[in-house]
Formats: structure tokens, C-alpha cells, sequence
């Protein structure tokens, strides 16, 4: 079985406010060493877990300022029984973080 | 015993059966100049709709690659351009040998758009 979805939603979260922080500022270079970082630690932690799946870690940072519109969709072509995604979404005072897990059966 | 159809078990792709992101990039690049060289606004609803279009135009696209046992993931992100900051980070644990990957960015005045496109070899 795959991971629990509460279970995905935590470990990125734990990674975020620790590799962020929810009082950080975003600035450009900042972000790119903060984005790396968090994928790198999050696909850690879902490998830690032992579980038998190819997985595919994507975040994108986006600075908040003047209410610009975002969109962000997926969409999959895979064995649904097996396969599975999840969504996060992170907010801080100035940047926001939308962080995508897909676990696939091996 | 070229095609990977008759297979039971398969543990690598036939060279002609393996995804190649270089192909697909053209692939991409059409479907969004298709779908948003007419976008001239941001509108939430508008880019809603738009960005599962292409999602999808791009998914049935990659089927008609005919590439036996691969799944695909397509991500669609379509955001107004305001001069706002945005990154965005990938990483994969899979067989580097046969999985691949392709980012593809277009910009068009008012949004800019980056599709990422998955493809994962499933033995």
C-alpha cells in the first residue's frame, strides 16, 4: 500500500517549515536553494519509509505580492489501483508553495 | 520478439519503444502555442479550463507516441505574468535508464505557462 495521504502532508510540511521557515522573505536566490532542498529532503523521507515505489517529487515557489493568478493542474495516465498522487500546499507571508508527490507501483 | 506487447515481463524498453524527451518537446511546444496564443487575458475560470486542456491534449498526444507500459504524469502551471517570483524543483527516484522527463516553458504577454511531462517505464 501506498503512503497515507495524512502521512505525505506531514512529511512536507515538517520539511518546509524547517528548510523555509513560515517568517522567511522570499528573494529569487533564496527560493531556488529553498525549493532544491525541500524536494531533496522530502524524497528522502518518503524513501525512508521502505515502501516499493518510484517516486516523482515536484514544488514550485511562487512570491505572493500583488495577487497575481496561479493555476496549477495535473493530469495522469497510470494504473489508479496502484498509483497515487498527492498535493500540499504551503503558505508564508510572502511566497507560497505548492508541493506535488507521485508515489508509482514498481 | 521486438515488441514489448508480447512480453510477460519486461526490464527495459526496446531502444525503439523508449520514451525520448527530446522528441516530445516540439510536441509540447505546439499544443501551447495552440491553446494559448489566443489567451490575451488572465481570467481564473479562462486558465482553469485551459491549463486541463492542455494537460490533456499533451496526455493523448503521448499515447499516440505508442510507447508500450509507460505511464505519464503531465503537470500544467498557467500563471498571469506580473514580474512575481517563481521557481520550481523536480526530483525522482526511478530507473533513470528507461523513465524521462521534459520541463517546457512558454510565455505569452499576459501568462506564462510550464508544463512538466513524466514518463515511467512500468516493467
Amino acid at each position: 500500500m501506498a503512503l497515507p495521504e495524512e502521512d505525505v502532508h506531514m512529511i512536507i510540511k515538517q520539511v518546509l517549515d524547517e528548510v523555509v521557515g513560515a517568517n522567511s522573505v522570499y528573494t529569487h536566490k533564496d527560493s531556488v536553494q529553498w525549493n532544491q532542498k525541500a524536494v531533496e529532503q522530502i524524497t528522502k523521507k518518503l524513501v525512508a519509509a521502505g515502501k516499493p515505489y518510484k517516486y516523482v517529487v515536484t514544488s514550485s515557489f511562487l512570491q505572493i505580492s500583488s495577487g497575481s493568478g496561479l493555476n496549477v493542474s495535473t493530469i495522469s495516465y497510470w494504473n489508479k489501483v496502484t498509483d497515487s498522487s498527492y498535493m500540499y500546499r504551503w503558505e508564508a507571508k510572502t511566497m507560497l508553495a505548492i508541493v506535488y508527490v507521485f508515489a508509482i507501483a514498481i | 520478439m521486438d515488441d514489448a506487447n508480447d512480453r510477460n515481463f519486461v526490464l527495459r524498453p526496446t531502444p525503439g519503444q523508449k520514451f525520448r524527451p527530446k522528441t516530445v518537446s516540439a510536441m509540447i511546444h505546439e499544443v501551447l502555442g495552440e491553446k494559448l496564443s489566443a489567451l490575451t487575458t488572465y481570467n481564473v475560470d479562462e486558465a482553469d479550463q485551459a491549463s486541463k486542456d492542455i494537460s490533456k491534449a499533451i496526455r493523448e498526444r503521448l499515447k499516440n507516441l505508442q510507447l508500450p507500459r509507460y505511464k505519464y504524469i503531465v503537470q500544467t502551471m498557467l500563471a498571469e505574468q506580473t514580474g512575481n517570483g517563481a521557481t520550481t524543483a523536480v526530483q525522482c527516484i526511478w530507473d533513470e535508464d528507461c523513465d524521462g522527463f521534459i520541463s517546457q516553458r512558454y510565455v505569452n504577454g499576459p501568462v506564462w505557462c510550464e508544463v512538466l511531462v513524466f514518463a515511467i517505464f512500468h516493467y
